[in-house]
């Protein structure tokens, strides 16, 4: 069964080989009368035309360049015949050998080909065959191929006709050129530049690079729809447009602008952009590349400079201080305002800016006291261009300048000249009043009677004047460095002193006493007045003591002292020596007194009326001795010592007196106001009234006796007055009247003392006492008391 | 009801002493009179301490031993300080009223200048005392 299926389909085969070989039997016979026909194409040009009609345009354009390597060949490939250019190319002649074209081509390219011959007999025709095959030479090359199928009349293939172009060089170069786009795609792409392609009217982007869609933010995707254009910062629109629009009228080749775009996050971004134009075949410019460096930074950092810069230039502008910046030519740069008003320029002058700065210095020359010096010394300065410090110049107006110098050189290289100028007059005037006035003072220290001396914080002598030394009795010498204290203190004072050190500390200046020992072993007394001394920062950098010897001021100060102790003890001494006195003048009297009054007593009837008129004039006199007794006791005894001063009712005072006094029924005392309560003491105020009472009293010589006491508020002062209307005191009695044992009339009792009691008293109250009286009317005595 | 005083007087002036019986017997009192010439004399009769005086009247001004030492040695005497004692002089010296205030005193009089002053003062001081209840010797 399996054989004879063998069988049937071995007979099948042998069928069809023989098919095929009928078929290609025909097939030969048919490509023969093709080549008769292509012979007779050869032949007439004309024929040919008319016989392929107007086939295909292509192959016409083929035919037109002839040059090329043209060969016909059968459908199997042999070829038929062939142009010289396809001789020279593949080095066989057809018409002395055939040959067959696939048997030339190399073998990996066999299949393909096969493949093409197919599609070309079945299209009519095929294009761009490319194959490498090997020419008789051995030589490899690569060669395209053109190619398309003749028909005969009856519209049946004959053969096929190809042109062949030798392409191995064109594709080196292709592969070159494809390699470099590789590159430079890479180069583009990872160019941290962004670049784009585009053309004049697109609607986006024909390419946009990493770096482009980094910077703005568009995806290329997005960059299709979106031109560098349209993200232009609004202000920069128009330039970019003008020059646009340049380089497409072909005005210019490229242009570079920095511009602003607005990125997708709609920030800012500076952009140096560059523009350059691809022309086509026809010298059009067709599409333009663009070139984008974000420069934002760089902006950014050129504004801060630019700022700063500015500021810089107002700086120096608005310096108070003049200043000129020479370039390194000797042109002067730039001069502010400070340096036109210092050299009565107007202040927003531009006379001196950019001119020779010898010009300056000619112009301004007779500014100066001694413009020939000024002049020397600038010609040296501009010869060797050193710096130059604190130059003074005088000016004929009086005014100082100070100048400053510095050669500015850059990287070694002399650039120019820094000058600044200063108006330091008031600074020079101060400095020399301040001189003068150290001077004064030092001068004044020097001389000056008290010792002065400084010291550091601990003590340590740092300076001492003459007059330290001479009270001292040490030398300069022998007393800086040494601890002041332990050199001259006693050892009390020196707790003394150590007690001011620390209130100096503290930064309290005080005076105090001290006792030194001199030199020469003498102990002196000092005040000293000490008071802390601070540096220029205010740090307590010691204390400066002014030193008085005041040994002879305290020696008599001690003297006044006992003067007056032992004043006091006398006066105690005399006090009580009076009261002694009194007693023993006193008993005698009382002895007396009684004696008499017994002999009267005793012998009452025994002694005559004569007689008796005599004892009481003895008992008289022995009453008014002792009164005498009492007030010169009581005179003696009026002192500030012992008062004591309290509020005192004078009213009571007064009323007191009129009660126990003995007053004769025919005189009255009043009070005419109320008295006042006054700061006194009552026992003297008692005395003070009571004398002048008693003698407005004792001198009424009237029927009806009266005697006012009154009293008026003055401003410091009470005012008292005691009026009478009695006998009156003549002017020229009212001094004397005040005298001690000066008595005026004929009132027996009077000692003469009363009224210079009340005067002491008033005295005593820094008061004053005087009188008015008319002789026969009456008399007023007053006095005040000082509040 | 007055109470007979035995009256220790220290005075130095014959005078004074005489004037001050004279009183006494011009008032017709009853009181006994023991008479001191000075501070010394006085102090000799109160130590013995037998019949002590129910006050003493005391003049400051004498000699040997003024009034106010004698003052000072009877007030340190455990018995003797609770003797009333009262001041007679001429003197009213501020300084010595207060010093015998503050030693201890029961009175203190000046004598006045007239004699009849002087016999009503007496009067008073006496009768004043012969009220007071006393310590008995």
């Amino acid at each position: 069964m399996e054989n004879s299926k063998i069988e049937i389909l071995e007979r099948a085969l042998e069928r069809q080989k023989a098919a095929r070989k009928a078929a290609e039997k025909i097939l030969e016979e048919k490509s023969r009368e093709l080549y008769m026909v292509s012979e007779e194409l050869k032949v007439s040009n004309e024929k040919l035309e008319e016989s392929l009609s107007q086939k295909t345009s292509e192959l016409e354009g083929v035919f037109l360049n002839i040059i090329d390597a043209y060969i016909v060949m059968d459908i199997m490939g042999n070829v038929l015949s062939m142009n010289d250019a396809a001789v020279e190319m593949l080095g066989y002649d057809a018409s002395k050998e055939s040959f067959n074209l696939t048997a030339i081509v190399k073998e990996e390219y066999l299949e393909y080909t096969e493949k093409a011959f197919k599609d070309l007999y079945e299209k009519g025709f095929y294009k761009n065959y490319q194959a490498i095959i090997k020419t008789k030479n051995n030589e490899e090359k690569l060669v395209q191929v053109n190619s398309s199928i003749i028909y005969n009349k009856e519209g049946k293939p004959i053969a096929a006709q190809g042109i062949l172009r030798d392409i191995t060089q064109e594709n080196i170069y292709k592969e070159l050129i494809e390699q470099q786009k590789k590159q430079l795609d890479i180069i583009v792409d990872h160019s941290p530049i962004g670049i784009s392609l585009s053309r004049k009217d697109d609607i986006g982007l024909l390419m946009a690079n990493n770096s482009l869609t980094k910077m703005f933010g568009f995806s290329q995707e997005e960059f299709k729809k979106i031109k560098l254009q349209d993200l232009t910062f609004d202000d920069d629109k128009e330039i970019s447009e003008i020059k646009r629009s340049e380089l497409y009228n072909d005005e210019i080749e490229s242009y570079s602008l920095n511009k602003r775009y607005i990125k997708k996050s709609g920030e800012i971004v500076w952009a140096k952009t560059s523009v350059t134009g691809v022309k086509d075949t026809n010298n059009k410019v067709k599409f333009h590349v663009t070139t984008i460096e974000d420069i934002t930074k760089e902006k950014r950092a050129l504004e801060k400079l630019k700022d700063s810069e500015n500021r810089l230039s107002t700086l120096i502008v608005h310096l108070q201080s003049g200043i000129l910046l020479e370039d390194n030519h000797k042109n002067i740069q730039v001069v502010n305002k400070k340096f036109n008003s210092l050299f009565g320029q107007c202040e927003n002058d531009n006379s001196f800016q950019g001119s020779k700065v010898s010009y300056f210095h000619e112009k301004v020359k007779h500014l100066f006291k001694y413009p020939e010096q000024f002049l020397d010394i600038n010609s040296l300065v501009m010869q060797k261009n050193d710096e130059v410090y604190k130059q003074e110049l005088e000016l004929l107006d009086g005014r100082v300048i100070e100048r400053n110098g510095i050669p500015i050189v850059q990287d070694g290289v002399y650039k120019g000249y820094l000058w600044s100028y200063y108006d330091i007059t008031i600074g020079k005037r101060y400095e020399e009043s301040l001189e003068a006035q150290k001077e004064k003072y030092s001068s004044i220290i020097a001389n000056m009677n008290l010792g002065l001396l400084e010291v550091d914080n601990n003590d340590v002598i740092l300076l001492a004047n003459q007059s330290f030394c001479d009270i001292s009795g040490y030398s300069l010498n022998e007393l800086v460095g040494k601890k002041a204290a332990d050199l001259i203190l006693t050892d009390d004072s020196k707790v003394v002193f150590d007690s001011k050190m620390n209130r100096r500390e503290r930064g309290i200046s005080d005076s105090y006493e001290v006792k030194a020992t001199s030199k020469s072993g003498e102990t002196r007394n000092w005040l000293i007045s000490g008071a802390p001394n601070y540096n220029v920062n205010g740090k307590l950098i010691g204390s400066i003591g002014i030193h008085l010897d005041i040994t002879e001021q305290k020696n008599l100060e001690k003297q006044k002292e006992e003067l007056l102790n032992s004043l006091e003890k006398q006066n105690e001494q005399l006090n009580e020596y009076a009261h002694i006195v009194s007693h023993d003048l006193k008993s005698p009297l009382r002895s007396i007194s009684a004696l008499l009054s017994w002999t009267k007593e005793d012998f009452a009837e025994k002694i005559g009326e004569d007689s008796l008129i005599n004892l009481n004039m003895m008992e008289d006199k022995v009453e008014k001795m002792d009164k005498l007794i009492g007030d010169i006791l009581n005179y003696s005894s009026i002192e500030d010592q012992g008062m004591n001063n309290n509020d005192v009712n004078v009213n009571e005072v007064v009323e007191r007196i009129i009660d126990t006094i003995f007053i004769p029924n025919h005189i009255k005392v009043v009070i005419k106001n109320k008295l006042p309560i006054i700061k006194a003491d009552s026992t003297r105020l008692q005395q003070l009234f009571q004398n002048l009472i008693s003698n407005a009293i004792n001198y009424i010589d009237k029927e009806k006796g009266l005697v006012e006491v009154d009293f008026e508020d003055a401003k410091d002062f009470y005012i008292f007055s005691i009026k009478d209307n009695g006998v009156g005191i003549p002017k020229e009695y009212h001094e004397k009247i005040f005298k001690i044992f000066n008595t005026l009339g004929d009132y027996e009792k009077s000692t003469g003392i009363g009224l210079s009691i009340v005067k002491k008293v008033v005295e005593l109250y820094k008061g004053e006492i005087w009188l008015e009286s008319k002789v026969g009317v009456g008399t007023t005595f007053f006095f005040s008391i000082k509040k | 009801m007055k109470k007979n005083l035995t009256i220790l007087l220290i005075e130095d002036d014959m005078i004074e002493v005489m004037k001050l019986n004279r009183t006494i017997s011009k008032l017709e009192y009853p009181h006994k009179i023991i008479e001191a010439k000075n501070g010394e004399e006085a102090l000799s009769i109160l130590f013995k301490k037998d019949r002590l005086p129910d006050i003493i009247l005391l003049d400051l001004n004498m000699p040997k031993l003024n009034g106010i030492e004698f003052l000072s040695i009877l007030k340190n005497d455990s018995e003797l300080r609770y003797i009333p004692t009262i001041i007679l002089t001429t003197s009213n010296n501020r300084k010595d009223v207060l010093e015998c205030y503050k030693i201890g005193v029961a009175g203190y009089v000046i004598k006045p200048l007239k004699f009849g002053d002087y016999v009503e003062l007496i009067k008073r001081v006496l009768d004043y005392w012969s009220c007071n209840e006393l310590i008995k010797g």
